[in-house]
């Protein structure tokens, strides 16, 4: 079967478009960590998808998918250090609601 | 072109009609209980303590954040390990470009730097299941108040403390000794 | 093998500051946490040999068409050596502002020296590469270093929350910046700027076929710059995370971190416009973007003075002031010509000091009065003429009076400005120096014209001796502009050039 690469690339905006309404919505921390995490997978199939559109049988395109699994270490990092800092936040407050952060206004 | 979705339709539906299918399949051929027994979660008789929507304890999430480090670097890894096949094979992409040795050393050195990093998360002592070092509280510092006593101040405060129990318990000893 | 070999010298800045990574995490556990001083003098000492080699590349890259592209994707030239230079000067003195803090541990804080040279270690490679995966690596290096160190403190409800919004804030902009690279990628088939701006499928080719495709990648990308040098609309963290976060490593994200940002965002806009024999639809789209950069150069220092004036806390006012010196040198970028851009490099030079000089300050005074606010400042002024006269000079330069070097670089700017057409932009800058000199002169009136205050003032001699030579440096470069100004135009030079 071939999916068109328009499909991939709306499939990749919906996914990053729903990133970005998690991102804006939800106040949970780890709620939008893991939105974060989605907008990062819409770019990695944009990158899977660049790829495909770039690629003939005797010269693949193989930055995308290099960049892709590179994504992926982003993310994990990212996530790591995310949820270690919500950890340190709930430990003082007993909370993981952004919206209960007030400590700094001005 | 929306005929090669067919194929995604057809998987799809397949794989609901199993789930469907055989949960119909079971409520056929089961016995039907009627005691209460028959109906709790462990039916050899130990009694389920509370719900399942628990938060889990703190110290899972250091034990999964150290995985998946080493999770994510299995990703690399591969790649890396079919390149450098293909390198001494003298076949493939990786042949030809020289890279042999010098991918070799370099995927020591990654390894190196991980197994630095997980031994000082070790040494740490966030490995250890009871957390055995606990990090001295830091002292924050008021808005307002002036003058706060120093963090460091505090620290030789109590290190004078610590030595004059040492010494009173020196002293003890000795009079004890004596006596 | 013998070709990765002989490209490994030119990279040796960036291996000794990894070896230096691990000796720190090796020393501060064979010393179990105790003692953390020992380990900022061997940061110290592993910043120096890092300087040598790095002035030593300098020197080699002297002669035209030195520099060169290893690896296929790190560019060894100028421009990066001079953000390097600059960057490890800075981190030299954030370490030494660490080791003189009073109020930090002794013990146990052998991570502070290690995530600084982390987050050192990602600037160096997102400044030297137009690759756009390096680049991205590197900034997130340094980002995730930053994260942990704005949330140092973990017992300090402040601290954690500015670490907590960072991180949500940071993890944002990535995805929003890695969307607008995989798009880029989508459109010309690489990751490699050169590339991209003149390979088969150029973005100049894009321009004229679809150029919807490329603004919305290219906007992307440019958010996600935005928001790492905290330009309107993409500020909104800054404040928060620079008030919470420890003093000195608020002084790191002010100074090193935004100019690494800044030196990526000249590279990227650089190599895809302002090249040299760049065709026609290339230098329209090129036009587009500067007058992008434009509008938010002004949004940017307008908001950022605005929101200053009514901070009653220092390391806020600080945040807002950094916002509106973002502006400032966006708009050297925004004229999208060489003598705009060295005059942003040369603003960011002179950023670079001063406002490590008042941070220093800050630190100084939070260790005497606990306290940020300015109010707490009350009549200090003559009790420690050591730090509160070059703290003046610092202001002065912020402000942009002479003799500083701060009036050279605002001066620079203007002149640039004026003369590639954006004369509005140019009265725009002058005025908001003019409200800035408010509310940095809040600061002097609470130094010096109040009553004098009672208190006793510890000495702190290493301190005040760091932050007056900072200043001595302030004046230095404002009266004998002749060097930097050689070194700003041998960086842009090389951006224009290319290599590869």
């Amino acid at each position: 079967m071939n999916v068109p690469h328009a499909h991939l690339l709306a499939l990749a905006a919906v996914l990053f478009g729903l990133g970005c309404l998690g991102f804006l919505l939800r106040r949970n921390a780890i709620i939008v960590l893991a939105s974060i995490e989605l907008m990062l997978n819409a770019a990695n199939l944009a990158f899977l998808t660049g790829s495909r559109m770039h690629s003939s049988a005797a010269q693949p395109s193989l930055e995308g998918p290099i960049f892709a699994l590179f994504v992926i270490l982003i993310a994990a990092a990212e996530a790591a250090v995310g949820l270690a800092l919500v950890i340190a936040l709930y430990r003082l407050k007993r909370t993981a609601e952004l919206d209960s952060s007030s400590e700094l206004r001005g | 072109m929306y005929f090669d979705y067919f194929t995604v339709l057809v998987f799809a539906s397949v794989g609901l009609a199993f789930v469907f299918a055989n949960l119909l399949i079971a409520s056929v051929l089961r016995p039907q209980r009627t005691q209460d027994e028959g109906l709790e979660t462990y039916e050899c008789g130990e009694v389920t303590i509370g719900e399942a929507w628990i938060q889990f304890d703190i110290r899972y999430y250091t034990v999964a954040l150290v995985y998946v480090v080493f999770a994510v670097e299995i990703a690399f890894l591969f790649p890396w390990a079919i390149v450098l096949k293909e390198a001494y094979a003298g076949t493939g992409a990786g042949a030809g470009a020289g890279i042999g040795i010098f991918a070799l050393i370099e995927g020591v050195i990654f390894l190196a730097v991980l197994a630095l990093g997980l031994a000082y998360v070790w040494a740490k002592g966030d490995l250890d299941w009871v957390l055995t070092y606990s990090a001295q509280p830091y002292q924050p510092a008021g808005r307002e108040s002036s003058n706060l006593p120093l963090v460091q101040e505090l620290e030789k405060e109590q290190e004078r403390l610590a030595e004059e129990r040492k010494k009173a318990a020196a002293a003890a000893a000795s009079s004890e000794a004596a006596a | 093998m013998s070709n990765y070999l002989q490209s490994l010298p030119s990279i040796a800045p960036e291996i000794a500051m990894t070896v230096l990574l691990c000796a720190v995490l090796v020393v501060d556990l064979l010393l179990k946490g105790r003692d953390s001083r020992k380990v900022g003098y061997l940061t110290l000492g592993g910043l120096g040999v890092v300087a040598w080699l790095l002035l030593g590349q300098w020197g080699e890259l002297g002669s035209a068409g030195a520099a060169k592209r290893v690896f296929g994707m790190i560019d060894i030239d100028r421009f990066s050596t001079f953000f390097k230079l600059f960057t490890v000067g800075s981190l030299a003195a954030v370490v030494l502002f660490v080791l003189l803090d009073r109020r930090e541990r002794r013990h146990g804080i052998g991570e502070y020296y290690l995530l600084l040279l982390g987050a050192g270690l990602g600037i160096f490679f997102m400044v030297s590469t137009s690759n756009l995966l390096l680049l991205m690596l590197g900034l997130e290096l340094l980002s995730l270093a930053s994260y942990s160190l704005a949330g140092f403190h973990k017992g300090d409800k402040r601290s954690a929350e500015a670490a907590m919004k960072y991180v949500v804030f940071g993890g944002l902009s990535a995805g929003v910046m890695l969307y607008g690279i995989s798009l880029l990628y989508g459109i010309t088939g690489t990751i490699d700027l050169t590339e991209m701006a003149s390979g088969p499928h150029s973005l100049a080719a894009q321009f004229s076929s679809g150029p919807v495709p490329v603004a919305v990648a290219i906007v992307l990308v440019l958010a996600g710059f935005a928001y790492k040098v905290s330009v309107v609309p993409f500020h909104f963290w800054t404040p928060d995370v620079y008030e919470g976060a420890p003093t000195p490593v608020t002084s790191f994200l002010a100074v090193a971190s935004k100019a690494a940002g800044f030196a990526a965002l000249l590279r990227f806009v650089g190599k895809l416009f302002l090249v040299d024999g760049a065709d026609g639809a290339v230098q329209q789209y090129g036009a587009r973007i500067g007058a992008l950069l434009a509008i938010l150069s002004a949004l940017t220092m307008t908001l950022g003075n605005l929101a200053a004036l009514r901070q009653s806390s220092m390391k806020r006012m600080l945040a807002y002031s950094s916002i509106a010196h973002a502006g400032y040198v966006l708009m050297g970028m925004a004229t999208m010509e060489s003598s705009g851009w060295n005059a942003a490099m040369f603003y960011l030079a002179a950023y670079y000091l001063m406002n490590l000089g008042a941070f220093g300050f800050v630190l100084y005074f939070e260790s005497v009065t606990g306290s940020d606010d300015i109010a707490s400042l009350k009549g200090l002024g003559a009790k420690a003429l050591w730090v509160t006269v070059p703290m003046v000079v610092f202001l002065v330069s912020l402000t942009g009076l002479p003799p500083t070097v701060g009036f050279t670089g605002k001066y620079m700017l203007f002149v640039a400005g004026v003369d590639n057409g954006l004369l509005w932009l140019s009265l725009v800058m002058a005025l908001n120096s003019v409200v800035s000199l408010f509310y940095y002169f809040r600061i002097v009136k609470a130094l010096f014209l109040a009553e004098p205050a009672e208190r006793s003032m510890p000495g702190q001699s290493a301190l005040a001796g760091s932050i007056f030579v900072l200043a001595v440096l302030t004046v230095l470069f404002g009266l004998y502009i002749a060097p930097l100004q050689a070194w700003c135009d041998a960086s842009v030079e090389s951006l224009r050039l290319g290599a590869g």
